[in-house]
């Protein structure tokens, strides 16, 4: 049974994709849950329509370039403005998040093209290229050196930004960087995982870790354990069901998250 | 980290493992059915137009299995993602026949996925006039209608010119024109012009007698002329091409725009309405200004996404809609595209 479903290279692509994607969104959603930023990488997964629709504006062939422009650009506007202290963090991340999806629907959708890139509210995981893995490796690199150099300061300053900075960390710096790395993760991963799911996958693992854990480090373990599995079971189910690949790891994901909200109710 | 806490967690993941496991097992045995022989040439189709064709071309020939691939229940086929079900089955084929025209937006990941498969572009041979000479001048492109493209109208080949009239010079000529066009979104519901869904059947013949250099009679060859004579025979338009010939139509899916033109009627305003389509009021307003100011007598729209739209249409102005079916989704077996066809022109004739 597996050895044929391993025959197939989009089976072998997908598999390796699962592997470096889900390890990186059960890692960094540590820190996404952590520091109440859950509807900051919402909004940033929605920017993604902006991100394309300037693409096409520009004229650029390559939209996954200009969704990753436009994804940092965002971040470091948003956590600028929410620096200012203006309006509260969640209004103000509404306020961006409605605007850019509207903006970006309403290029794409002129004169009723919208269909051409609706493809990107779900991703398709099983259309991943050699090309595209090879991304994949170097921003699963990147993540993992800027998480091994940074961790205790971004935990550091999630339990106490003030405390952090009399510490002489930058917290500005900081944030911002993780902004970025948020949106690298998100703009990169978008087009296999889908608008409308990639924030359960980046909260979900994460989101059940916290329910069972009583120190960082088991909640860092458990999160990537949870979305490994979510993913690698997901896939595998989703192949011989014919369902949806996305869909099925995140309701994978859900059940893990109910269960370990029991038990940590208990 | 407490032990219990751990078993917990071991006991909740073998668990998901056992329940997805046991699930998904029992749901291959219910849906496998797979009972052709696994040396059988495979032969996948994109959309049920193209199955149909393959369907009647290959009827009762042996050696050969006929699959399409799965169809998206609503909407329409631009924005269909292929199942991992689909991408077994086509690691496995021989041949993919597609109906062209862009409509298969995943073509370009499975030509990337499967370089070896050998793909029949239907919508292609007929723009490249591969047989078809004079065919392609009835594809609609979609800058037709935004730009005025007379002169390059001119520099196209005429209806009914011999292959043995088209010099290669025009032909290249024709031929990059229209790869120019391609780049640019067409109009590929190719299949509802019956001219054209004849080609697509000839397109689809001729792939599959390919290795028959000397075009002796075959079961195939014998079947494709079996299924032209039937389309030329069966689809009655009930004198629809002279009733509305020259006369203005407004359309809600522009698949319909090949309907209009089977019937020699002219398209004077298009809303093109799918499930993710959001319409502007200056749209809606511009549609209703140019259905009166062309006395627009009908309006062909396809029921699941035109009938809110049809109803303010009728309410607003004194023309008629018709809802009519794309061929699109449902179940089809082999005569349905006739069936459909001439079920369509019932329902235009009964309003009128």
């Amino acid at each position: 049974m597996f050895s044929e479903m391993f025959s197939y290279a989009f089976m072998v692509r997908a598999t390796i994709a699962i592997l470096l994607i889900s390890p990186l969104f059960g890692m960094v959603g540590t820190m996404i849950v952590q520091k109440r930023m859950a509807y900051f990488s919402d909004a940033l997964g929605h920017s993604a329509l902006t991100g394309i629709a300037a693409g096409v504006i520009m004229g650029i062939a390559n939209t996954t370039i200009s969704m990753i422009i436009f994804g940092i650009c965002f971040a470091l506007l948003l956590n600028y403005i929410s620096r200012k202290g203006l309006s509260s963090s969640d209004t103000l991340i509404s306020v961006f998040a409605s605007c850019a999806t509207a903006l970006g629907l309403a290029i794409l959708s002129r004169g009723g093209s919208f269909s051409n890139y609706s493809a990107i509210l779900v991703g398709d995981i099983l259309s991943i290229t050699v090309a595209e893995i090879v991304q994949l490796i170097a921003l699963f690199a990147v993540i993992l050196v800027f998480w091994c150099i940074s961790i205790n300061r971004l935990t550091a300053i999630s339990i106490h930004a003030t405390l952090a900075k009399s510490r002489s960390i930058s917290v500005r710096v900081m944030e911002d960087a993780f902004a970025v790395l948020i949106a690298l993760l998100v703009m990169l991963s978008i087009k296999w995982v889908g608008i409308l799911l990639i924030n359960a996958l980046l909260i979900l693992p994460a989101a059940s870790s916290r329910n069972i854990s009583e120190n960082f480090r088991e909640y860092t373990y458990f999160s990537i354990v949870f979305s490994v599995f979510s993913g690698v079971c997901g896939l595998f189910v989703s192949y011989f069901t014919d369902m949806a690949t996305g869909p099925m790891i995140v309701i994978i994901a859900s059940v893990i998250y109910f269960a370990t909200y029991i038990y940590g109710k208990k | 980290m407490k032990k219990n806490k751990l078993i917990f967690v071991l006991l909740l993941l073998c668990s998901i493992t056992v329940v997805s496991s046991v699930g998904t097992f029992f749901y291959v045995k219910l849906n496998n059915n797979h009972t052709a022989a696994e040396d059988d040439i495979l032969v996948m189709t994109s959309c049920n137009p193209v199955y149909i064709a393959t369907l009647n071309v290959l009827d009762g020939v042996d050696g050969y299995r006929v699959e399409n691939l799965s169809q998206p229940t609503t909407g329409c086929l631009h924005d269909y993602t292929l199942t991992t079900e689909d991408m077994k089955k086509l690691s496995k084929a021989d041949m993919l026949i597609v109906n062209g025209g862009g409509m298969e937006g995943y073509l370009e990941d499975v030509m990337e996925a499967y370089p070896n498969l050998q793909i029949v572009d239907t919508y292609e041979d007929i723009e490249h006039s591969n047989g078809f000479i004079g065919m392609d001048t009835y594809l609609i492109k979609e800058e037709e209608k935004e730009h005025d493209h007379e002169e390059e109208k001119e520099s196209l080949p005429l209806e009914g010119k011999v292959a043995a009239e088209l010099t290669d010079e025009v032909s290249n000529e024709v031929s990059d024109e229209h790869e120019h066009h391609h780049d640019h979104g067409a109009n590929s519901h190719i299949w509802m012009d019956d001219r054209l869904f004849k080609c697509q059947v000839t397109s689809i013949a001729n792939a599959l007698m390919e290795p028959n250099r000397n075009r002796e009679e075959t079961p195939i060859s014998k079947n494709f002329l079996e299924y032209s004579n039937k389309l030329e025979n069966e689809i009655d338009k009930q004198g629809l091409d002279k009733t509305l010939a020259g006369s203005n139509v407004a359309i809600l899916h522009e698949a319909f725009a090949y309907t209009a033109q089977s019937l020699g009627a002219n398209v004077v305003a298009t809303m093109d309405l799918d499930e993710e389509r959001q319409v502007s009021a200056g749209e809606v307003s511009e549609f209703l200004d140019a259905i009166r100011d062309n006395n627009v007598a009908i309006v062909f729209a396809e029921y699941d996404y035109g009938k809110s739209m049809g109803d303010l249409i009728e309410e607003q102005t004194d023309a008629k809609v018709v809802y009519l079916e794309t061929l699109v989704h449902g179940s089809y077996d082999a005569s349905s595209y006739i069936t459909v066809q001439n079920s369509n022109f019932s329902k235009i004739r009964d309003i009128l």
